[in-house]
C-alpha cells in the first residue's frame, strides 16, 4: 500500500482532532474530526484562528503560549494538564487534552496539534475523587494496609481522630499494634482465609487502643482489595461500644429481672407455705375447738346430772330417819363436783404447760420406794379382780421430777385400769441404767384402733373405741408435756382388743 | 303401777333416776349397759323405756334399733337421756324412731312430766 495512502487515512480517518496552525495561530489544514469535537464545518474552520476555538477566558494566554512555543517548539505529551476547556461553535465548553508538535514547511513554522476529548476522564476524576473524599469523611474508621508489610497505607480521618494518630504515625504501625487482642501470628492467622481466596470477606469483633492507650470494642470488616499496584486489606472498623453497652445493659436487665423473679417466686412459695401453715392450723385449731366443746359437753353433764338429780333426790328426802339417804346423795354430789374439777384440773394444767408455767425439778428418788407409794393410791382405781403387777431391774435411784412422773404413771395406769376388763392385769415395769430410766405400762384392754394411733397425743382426742367411755382426751396430750420438760420421751403399741404398751423413757 | 325400764352405765345416776322413778310411784327394772337393755326390755316388757346414749357395749341408737324393729316391743315408748346434747346430736336423735330426746342435765320434775305424758298417750 503506498505510503501516502496510509497517511491520508492516517489523517482522515483519526479519532482524534488533528489540525495545523501557522505562527500567527490561523487553521491552515485540519482533519474531519475536528469538525465533529467543534461543530464548525470544513469551511468555517478554515484560515480559523485557533484561539476561536477556545472559550474567552483562555484565548489571551494561549496567544502566549503560541508565541513562547513557536520561540521553542518542542513536542509536549497529553495528559500534562487536565483544566483546558474547548469551546464548539455553539458555545458549549468541554474539557480537552492537547499535544503538540512542529513542522517547518518553506521556512516557515507551523504548530501540529492533537486534539483530545476528555469530557468522559475528567467526570470519571470527578468520581473518583468524590469517593475518595467520602472514604475520608466516613464516620466509621477505614484503615488500608499493605497485605505484605501490614503497614497501613492510607487511614481516613474518622480513624485518625478517634485513634489519637497522625496519618504519618500510623503509615509505621500496624493493625497488630493497635489490637492489643492480637499478635503477629494470631493476626496473620486471621487474614490468610482472605489471602488465600478462601473468604470474600472477614468479619470479627475484637478491642482497639488508642494512642492514648484506651480501648474500645470494634467489629471488623475486612477485605482484600488492590490500591494501584499494591495488594492491600481495607478494613472498615465500627465502634460497638453503644452496642455493647446496650447488650451489657440487656444481660443485666434481664439478669435482674430473673433475679426478681426468682425472689417474687421464693416470695410467693414462702406465702404459700405461710398461708398453708396458717390454714393447717386454722383446720387444727377448729378441729381442737369441736373436740373440746364435744368433750366439755359429755363430760360436764353426766357429773352435772348426778349433782341436779341427788340435790333433788335430797329435797324428797324430808324424813329424820331418811338422813342416810340425804347423806348419801351429798357423798354423790361430793364425788361428782370432784369428777368436774379433775376435768378442770386436767384443762389448767396443759394451759399452764403450754404457757410454759410449770417447769421440772429433778431430784434423785429411790424409784421402787416411789413406786410401791404411787401402787397404793392407784390400787382404790382398782376392782378386787383386777391387780396392778410391778418389777424393777438396775439401778434403785433414779433421778426424776417426782411429781411430773407421778402424773405420768397415775394417768397411764388409770387409763390401763380403765380399758381393760375385770381378770385382766396390769403389768407395771422399770429399768434404770446410768443414761435412762425406762418404765413400761402394758394391759391387755380393748387397745387402740390402728387409724387413730397418730392421734393419741392430740388434746381432747378420743379413740372411736372409747367414746362410750368418759374422758377428755387430755390424759396423755399431758402425760407428753410433762415428758418434754424432763426431755423425756414417750411411745407405744397397741393391737385392738389385744391391748396396749406404753413406754417412759426419762434420760438420767 | 307402771314400768320403766332405765339403761344407763353410769352408776350415779342409773340409781338416782332408779330412785327419783321409785319414789314416783314407779315399778323400775335397771340395765347398765345396751345389750342388757334389751334383754331386760324384752323380757320385762315395761311400759316405758328411758335410754342413754354413749354407753359400752351396745349404745343407744343400736338399742333403739333393736327393739323398734321387734315385733312387739317396737310399741314401748322410747325416751333418750343423754349428755349429747350438741345440735348436732340434739338433730340425729329427733330424726330417729325414739319418742323423746331429753337432755342432761336434766329437771327431775321436767323428765316425770315427760314419763307421765307419754304413758297417757300410749295408754
Amino acid at each position: 500500500m503506498p505510503k501516502k495512502t496510509i497517511l491520508q487515512a492516517l489523517f482522515e480517518e483519526a479519532t482524534i482532532g488533528i489540525l495545523v496552525a501557522n505562527q500567527e495561530g490561523v487553521i491552515i489544514e485540519h482533519n474531519p474530526y475536528i469538525e465533529k469535537l467543534f461543530g464548525y464545518n470544513d469551511l468555517e474552520l478554515k484560515d480559523k484562528n485557533i484561539e476561536e476555538l477556545l472559550p474567552e477566558s483562555f484565548r489571551t494566554r494561549h496567544v502566549q503560549h503560541r508565541t513562547s512555543f513557536h520561540k521553542k517548539p518542542a513536542p509536549r505529551a497529553m495528559g500534562a494538564n487536565l483544566e483546558l476547556f474547548g469551546q464548539k461553535k455553539d458555545g458549549t465548553q468541554f474539557p480537552i487534552e492537547i499535544s503538540l508538535s512542529h513542522m517547518t514547511f518553506h521556512g516557515e513554522p507551523y504548530a501540529i496539534a492533537y486534539i483530545n476529548d476528555v469530557t468522559n476522564l475528567v467526570e470519571a476524576k470527578k468520581i473518583s475523587d468524590d469517593i475518595s473524599k467520602i472514604v475520608e469523611e466516613s464516620l466509621n474508621e477505614i484503615y488500608i494496609f499493605h497485605a505484605e508489610t501490614l503497614k497501613f497505607i492510607q487511614v481516613n480521618k474518622g480513624a485518625r481522630q478517634n485513634m489519637g494518630y497522625s496519618l504519618e504515625e500510623l503509615q509505621q504501625i500496624t493493625p497488630v499494634d493497635i489490637k492489643p487482642d492480637f499478635d503477629l501470628d494470631q493476626f496473620t492467622q486471621t487474614i490468610a482465609p482472605l489471602l488465600n481466596g478462601e473468604e470474600d470477606k472477614l468479619l470479627f469483633e475484637t478491642v482497639h487502643q488508642r494512642k492514648d492507650q484506651t480501648t474500645y470494642p470494634v467489629e471488623v470488616h475486612l477485605q482484600y482489595s488492590r490500591l494501584g499496584n499494591q495488594p492491600v486489606f481495607v478494613a472498615i472498623i465500627i465502634n460497638i461500644n453503644q452496642q455493647k453497652n446496650y447488650e451489657k445493659h440487656l444481660i443485666d436487665y434481664s439478669e435482674e429481672l430473673e433475679e426478681k423473679v426468682k425472689e417474687r417466686t421464693k416470695q410467693l412459695e414462702e406465702n404459700r407455705a405461710q398461708i398453708e401453715l396458717a390454714f393447717y392450723k386454722e383446720k387444727e385449731l377448729s378441729e381442737l375447738k369441736s373436740r373440746f366443746v364435744s368433750m366439755a359437753s359429755h363430760e360436764f353433764r353426766t357429773p352435772l346430772s348426778s349433782i341436779l338429780s341427788s340435790a333433788d333426790l335430797i329435797s324428797r328426802y324430808e324424813k329424820t330417819e331418811q338422813q342416810d339417804k340425804r347423806m348419801k346423795h351429798v357423798q354423790r354430789i361430793k364425788s361428782s363436783v370432784d369428777n368436774l374439777t379433775s376435768i378442770l384440773n386436767d384443762l389448767l394444767s396443759l394451759e399452764k404447760l403450754e404457757s410454759g408455767k410449770i417447769t421440772s425439778s429433778i431430784a434423785e428418788v429411790d424409784f421402787q420406794d416411789f413406786s410401791s407409794v404411787l401402787l397404793d393410791e392407784v390400787n382404790l382405781l382398782t376392782t378386787d379382780e383386777q391387780q396392778i403387777t410391778y418389777k424393777h431391774s438396775g439401778k434403785g435411784i433414779v433421778k426424776i421430777d417426782q411429781h411430773l412422773v407421778k402424773n405420768i404413771l397415775l394417768n397411764l395406769l388409770s387409763n390401763a385400769v380403765k380399758y381393760s376388763p375385770n381378770g385382766t392385769d396390769v403389768e407395771l415395769s422399770s429399768e434404770c441404767n446410768d443414761d435412762i430410766l425406762k418404765i413400761e405400762v402394758k394391759d391387755y384392754g380393748m387397745g387402740i384402733p390402728h387409724e387413730d394411733q397418730e392421734h393419741m397425743f392430740s388434746r381432747f382426742f378420743r379413740a372411736t373405741n372409747a367414746t362410750s367411755i368418759q374422758g377428755t382426751g387430755l390424759g396423755l396430750t399431758i402425760v407428753k408435756r410433762y415428758l418434754d420438760l424432763m426431755n423425756g420421751s414417750i411411745s407405744f403399741e397397741s393391737k385392738e382388743n389385744e391391748g396396749t404398751t406404753f413406754s417412759v423413757e426419762i434420760p438420767q | 303401777m307402771k314400768k320403766i325400764l332405765i339403761i344407763e352405765d353410769n352408776d350415779d345416776i342409773r340409781e338416782n333416776l332408779e330412785e327419783i322413778f321409785s319414789l314416783s310411784n314407779y315399778n323400775v327394772i335397771t340395765a347398765e349397759n345396751g345389750s342388757i337393755g334389751i334383754k331386760k326390755a324384752l323380757s320385762e316388757s315395761p311400759n316405758i323405756i328411758l335410754c342413754d346414749i354413749a354407753m359400752p357395749v351396745k349404745n343407744g341408737y343400736e338399742v333403739l334399733e333393736s327393739l323398734k324393729n321387734h315385733n312387739t316391743a317396737h310399741q314401748i315408748p322410747f325416751v333418750f337421756l343423754t349428755a349429747s346434747a350438741q345440735e348436732k346430736d340434739i338433730a340425729m336423735g329427733k330424726d330417729s324412731k325414739a319418742d323423746y330426746y331429753l337432755t342432761k342435765p336434766f329437771d327431775t320434775s321436767d323428765l316425770l312430766n315427760i314419763i307421765k305424758k307419754l304413758l297417757k298417750e300410749t295408754a
